[in-house]
């Protein structure tokens, strides 16, 4: 009954939230969310991290005609992403504390979404799978439009701003999702049900892998967003409030790569060898292609955007070295640090948004070149700039290190052409403590700007959404192993599949 | 247990000093000295042994679960995983391990660090962030014991990182202080410009880890050890995987061609001048190297770049040293000069006096810098044009400065000597196996060493003998407080006997021991080539002839030169060929602004880049939409309404979308959230029956 809670609690807070005053709405989601987050608790407690396969396993009749059912459980690879979900709802929740606007709709949105985000690392029934996908598009697509920034035209002469951002970003999703429809319409007319697990077939010929493969792998790479399907994100991000940015970084960004591993590793080993090199190397451009764009960002939250573009790139790397090149042996550490840099990004990337937002508030705008010397008008922010930025940047002891370690090691060790992915990552490293650095120079260090001299420092309210986010990222920086504990089960036996599977 | 107390006491001091140094008693600064003070006694147990008594000091070893595994937290509902007890746990321990060398080399750094902050307690009184200097300090000085005592390359990375942090905060720390008289923005930029340079070493450091750990499946230096040994490692891997921890080496050590950021770094207060950019985390670099050697990682060919570049460095950055007029670039030139000392040495076989030259330019440097320091507090510059005659008000600073001078000479009796002359004799005596090009070290170190004394001589005239320069200054000038004064004694202490020692308790004696617990000793039995290198006997003492004329001459002169003006030093760069080498060295022979142009390049790249995916990537996108949109609306004319759906559900969507927004607009938002709500539920409760 816990995975069904961590949906209907949110749920039922999303319904009630319409009816309670305005005044009761954020205290409201403010209970629900922590309750949520109780109920994962267990979650954490009882999941037995020997066991690679799936735990907590709810099997109930929908619409057995079509083969459809409520399944939902969780194993290594979903588990990190549920509790991650509930976490960062709780924290977008304080995040959004002064949204003066459509109080009601707007935090009964974000409670549905919570639910959405939470039903799709859960499902295992694909219709399930696919309602939850669609589901949780809808109140994103209302929570950029509405709270977004206002329309406005561009230096370019083009429209921006939340409608416009909103849009792109349903369209893009939109598409993808068409395409993996596609495919599970096609495998589910083959085995007659909705339920994943049963579609393996060891005999399915290859042409028709790749081209499943194809669309499943399509639609979450937009999500990723993997080059040259990434243009939404800078939008989105943009436009979005604060706290819609947070959990568009932080957890949707995970259903692509999560997707990836779940569906188009169990279910085509032989095309996912075939393509394996193909996913590094557009994890490789992402990279290098994400870390250029941010350098030349002067919007300190298209910056973050665009980094977290280049370590998602970490991610489609680290996955797709799970086999040495040549000798066809297994290659953990890319995939473990891949799923690791998953959960990493997610805390990170939540912390620079939040921290983004912040600067926000107070001066209006997140222009690089108009701010200066924040680093002596509000010391206690900039140390937490410092706490994400160094960890975004990768520096060891923090939790950004071990993710992005184990994946070159286990590129390296995968050998062949992967090698000179490690060589081209290596040259990224360095850019990107390169724009990482730059922003804290020009921003933070040196003269003082008087338009923000008088700006006050982080408040108590900030200080909350943010600490257990860094606590996260010292504790998993400086001793992974629990964390790594819980995927390293699922991890193994998803190569060990791929391999035997495979080829 | 040693080494929990070697190592947890600074970073308690800096956690604490963290949180809430400020409210302390004297801002909290005794934290760090006795955190420190407990790690040198510790190390002190360690050293008296190991030294007096020529002991095997009892081989200390601790390894922990890190990544997978067990761990602290084992047992019970978190029980280990899957991986956990296989090859992955095994590789994934966090471990230390103590032997001669690192005994050595924790003695000297916990002895320099613990002067250096309490020299650091007098010279950064009445800073406004006193306290956070300290415990960045300390921070720095655990991340330095930590590297010291790292049984694997993994956590001796995590280490160097972090005193790379270290390294960034306190080079720019005045850039975060606030209303101090300081000009903030060189410091930033040279926080920056260093972190960013040695970040290119990392990188290289990373690759070559990821190369050792993917063919042998360890990260232990003992684990890699054996797997070189048992032929496991391909002679490419392997020398791909030294020259790449060598790049590492030449972007902590600031050699040539990543020497760049150190002499920047002369923008960060002295105290840190001394502790991290001469004594110790410069020279991690060093002890890398020295440290993979000693493990057989580097082949034969990578010995020889090691040396090149380690004795072209000496020479190169010595020139430097000769035109600068900056004080405290002066020394900075003279640390990488002495770095590629040391890493030449490493090279040509000369394992014991490099590392030996380590310990005693540790003291000697660190000597140095905190006298400039001194100076610096007196006077408020660190232009030489503006010093001078300064040995009347400062005599204590002046004469253990005078040592420190000596010792980084070479003179006879100093410190500098014993080491340095052993390097010169180790690659005249390669040279000599080697004939013609193997001299090249050689001829390389020797004029370096001839520059050497030049230019420290030419300093110590500039700033302490004389008349001064300019008055104002001098009248301000005076003797520093005890604080800054009895760590120079101390240290100017050291700057001697650490010389002396060697005939007490030659250094192979120190480093050698422990070997036996290196499983065959990489060291002791010499089975892998690049220890140690028998060197014939004249070659000790052509060098050491040798180098005392050319000390000799190279102080004589500037003695003439600064001193006595009886040769102008406009002689210097008369004609063509001085004034272009003038320029050259002035201009510290235009590497700066290379790299200032590279960087230059990849912003513009990236500028371009930028501009590409907003005016193309997103283009080529809005521009589906738009056509999409034109074509439904075609469609729509044509009233073809059941087609326009099916074909062009995209534009569809848009309107769609733009109608709900209007709605919302309207006040219906409820409404469209509740039947969302109502709809989903329905859905919800048909599962639960």
């Amino acid at each position: 009954m816990t995975l069904s809670l961590l949906l209907l609690i949110p749920l039922l807070g999303s319904v009630i939230a319409l009816f309670v005053p305005e005044k009761a709405v954020k205290p409201l989601a403010l209970v629900i969310t922590i309750v949520t987050l109780i109920a994962a608790i267990p979650l954490l407690i009882y999941f037995d991290t020997s066991i690679s396969g799936f735990q907590f396993l709810e099997e109930r009749y929908w619409i057995p005609t079509f083969g459809i059912n409520y399944i939902v459980a969780v194993d290594g690879l979903s588990l990190p992403l549920v509790i991650l979900t509930v976490l960062l709802s709780l924290i977008c929740i304080i995040a959004s504390w002064n949204i003066e606007k459509h109080v009601r709709g707007y935090f009964s949105l974000f409670l549905l979404l919570q639910s959405a985000m939470t039903g799709v690392f859960i499902a295992l029934d694909m219709f399930l799978f696919y309602v939850f996908w669609e589901l949780m598009l809808l109140p994103m697509y209302f929570l950029i439009g509405i709270w977004g920034a206002p329309p406005r035209v561009d230096a370019d002469g083009r429209t921006r701003g939340g409608p416009y951002a909103a849009i792109k970003f349903f369209i893009y999703t939109l598409i993808g999702s068409l395409l993996m429809l596609v495919a599970i319409l096609w495998l589910w007319n083959q085995n007659g049900t909705f339920d994943f697990r049963q579609w393996t077939d060891p005999d399915r010929n290859i042409q028709f892998q790749v081209i499943l493969w194809t669309l499943f792998f399509i639609a979450f790479a937009i999500k990723i967003p993997m080059f040259p399907f990434h243009t939404w994100l800078p939008d989105a991000h943009v436009e979005a409030p604060t706290a819609v940015s947070v959990v568009l970084a932080g957890v949707l960004l995970k259903m692509g790569t999560y997707g990836i591993i779940r569906f188009n590793y169990f279910l085509f080993p032989d095309a996912t060898v075939m393509m394996a090199i193909t996913v590094g190397v557009f994890g490789v451009i992402n990279i290098i292609y994400g870390t250029l764009c941010a350098m030349a960002q002067t919007d300190m939250k298209r910056l973050v955007a665009y980094s977290s573009i280049s370590h998602m790139g970490y991610v489609m790397l680290g996955m797709s070295a799970f086999m040495s090149v040549g000798r066809g042996s297994a290659v953990y550490e890319g995939l473990l640090g891949g799923t690791l840099q998953m959960w990493n990004h997610g805390t990170i990337t939540a912390m620079m948004f939040l921290l983004v937002g912040v600067i926000y508030d107070r001066a209006h705008h997140r222009d690089i070149t108009r701010l200066g010397g924040l680093a002596i008008t509000m010391p206690i922010y900039t140390g937490f700039v410092g706490l994400a930025f160094f960890a975004s940047l990768g520096l060891p002891g923090l939790s950004g290190f071990i993710g992005e370690a184990l994946v070159l090691l286990g590129t390296w060790k995968a050998a062949g052409i992967y090698r000179i992915f490690v060589g081209i990552a290596a040259v990224g490293i360095v850019i990107t403590a390169g724009y990482h650095l730059w922003l804290i120079h020009r921003a933070f260090l040196g003269k003082e700007n008087p338009e923000c001299a008088k700006l006050p420092d982080i408040n108590l309210r900030e200080i909350i959404t943010l600490v257990p986010l860094g606590l996260i990222v010292i504790w998993i920086g400086v001793y992974p192993a629990p964390a790594l504990r819980y995927i390293s089960a699922t991890m193994q036996s998803i190569v060990d599949n791929i391999l035997q599977a495979g080829l | 247990m040693k080494i929990l107390l070697i190592l947890f006491p600074p970073l308690f001091a800096s956690v604490i000093q963290l949180l809430i140094g400020r409210k302390l008693p004297r801002k909290g600064d005794w934290l760090p000295i006795l955190g420190i003070t407990i790690s040198w006694i510790t190390a002190l147990s360690l050293f008296i042994p190991t030294f007096f008594l020529k002991q095997t000091v009892p081989h200390i070893s601790l390894s922990v679960d890190w990544a997978f595994g067990g761990g602290a937290l084992g047992g019970g509902a978190l029980g280990g995983g899957a991986l956990g007890g296989g090859a992955l746990g095994e590789a994934f321990k966090l471990g230390f391990f103590t032997d001669g060398l690192s005994i050595a080399t924790l003695f000297m750094v916990t002895t320099v660090s613990l002067l250096i902050h309490i020299f650091s307690s007098g010279y950064m009184h009445g800073n406004p962030l006193y306290s956070r200097f300290f415990a960045q300090t300390s921070f720095f000085t655990f991340a330095m014991l930590g590297l010291v005592i790292s049984d694997n390359l993994l956590f001796l990375f995590i280490f160097w990182e972090l005193m790379g942090l270290c390294s960034y905060l306190l080079i720019g720390f005045y850039s975060w202080c606030p209303d101090v008289g300081y000009d903030r923005d060189a410091p930033r930029k040279a926080g920056m410009k260093a972190f960013l340079t040695t970040r290119v070493g990392d990188a290289a450091l990373f690759v070559a880890i990821a190369i050792l750990y993917s063919a042998t499946g360890s990260f232990t230096f003992r684990g890699i050890h054996s797997a070189i040994a048992n032929g496991a490692v391909s002679q490419s891997a392997l020398l791909a995987a030294s020259l790449l921890i060598l790049l590492g080496a030449i972007g902590k050590s600031a050699q040539f061609p990543l020497h760049v950021w150190l002499p920047d770094a002369m923008e960060g207060p002295s105290p840190v001048s001394a502790l991290i950019h001469a004594a110790t985390m410069v020279a991690a670099g060093i002890y890398l190297v020295g440290r993979s050697i000693s493990f057989g990682f580097f082949p034969e060919s990578a010995l020889i770049v090691t040396a090149g570049v380690g004795s072209f460095t000496a020479l190169f950055a010595a020139s430097m040293a000769l035109a600068a007029m900056d004080f405290k670039k002066v020394l900075a030139y003279s640390t990488i000069s002495q770095l590629g000392f040391m890493l030449a040495s490493l090279g040509v076989g000369g394992w014991t006096p490099g590392l030996f030259h380590l310990v005693t330019h540790a003291f000697f440097k660190a000597l140095l810098f905190l006298g400039s320091g001194s100076v610096l507090h007196a006077v408020h510059t660190r232009d030489m044009r503006e010093m001078g005659g300064l040995k009347q008000k400062m005599p204590i600073t002046y004469f253990t400065m005078l040592i420190g001078a000596l010792a980084l000479t070479g003179f006879p009796g100093f410190s500098g000597f014993f080491s340095k002359d052993e390097i010169l004799a180790v690659s005249l005596g390669w040279g000599m196996k080697r004939g013609a090009a193997g001299y090249i070290p050689f001829l390389l170190l020797i004029s370096a060493t001839a520059f050497t004394a030049f230019y420290t001589f030419r300093m110590m005239i500039l700033v302490f003998h004389g008349k001064p320069k300019d008055h104002h200054r001098f009248e301000h000038a005076h003797e520093s407080s005890a604080s800054m004064t009895v760590p120079l004694i101390i240290l100017s202490l050291f700057a001697i006997a650490s010389g002396w020692s060697w005939l007490r308790t030659p250094f192979e004696s120190i480093v050698s021991l422990g070997g036996g617990a290196l499983g065959g000793g990489a060291l002791g039995s010499g089975a892998l080539g690049g220890g140690e290198e028998e060197i014939p006997h004249s070659a000790h003492t052509v060098a050491m002839v040798l180098s005392i004329i050319v000390s000799l001459s190279g102080i004589g002169l500037a003695f003439i030169v600064y001193h006595f003006e009886k040769i102008s030093a406009e002689i210097f760069t008369r004609g063509i060929i001085g004034r272009s080498i003038h320029k050259a060295l002035v201009n510290l022979w235009w590497v700066d602004d290379f790299y200032l142009w590279l960087i230059k390049k990849v912003i513009e790249i990236s500028k371009a880049l930028g501009i590409f995916d907003r005016r193309v990537i997103d283009r080529i996108v809005d521009s589906f939409g738009t056509a999409s949109v034109i074509v439904s609306k075609g469609a729509g004319i044509a009233d073809f309404r059941g087609i326009d759906y099916v074909a062009n559900g995209t534009a569809d969507l848009i309107r769609d979308a733009g109608d709900k927004i209007r709605m919302i607009q309207t006040g219906r938002l409820g409404d469209y959230i509740l039947g969302l709500m109502v709809a989903f539920i329905i859905l919800v409760v048909w599962v639960a029956i």
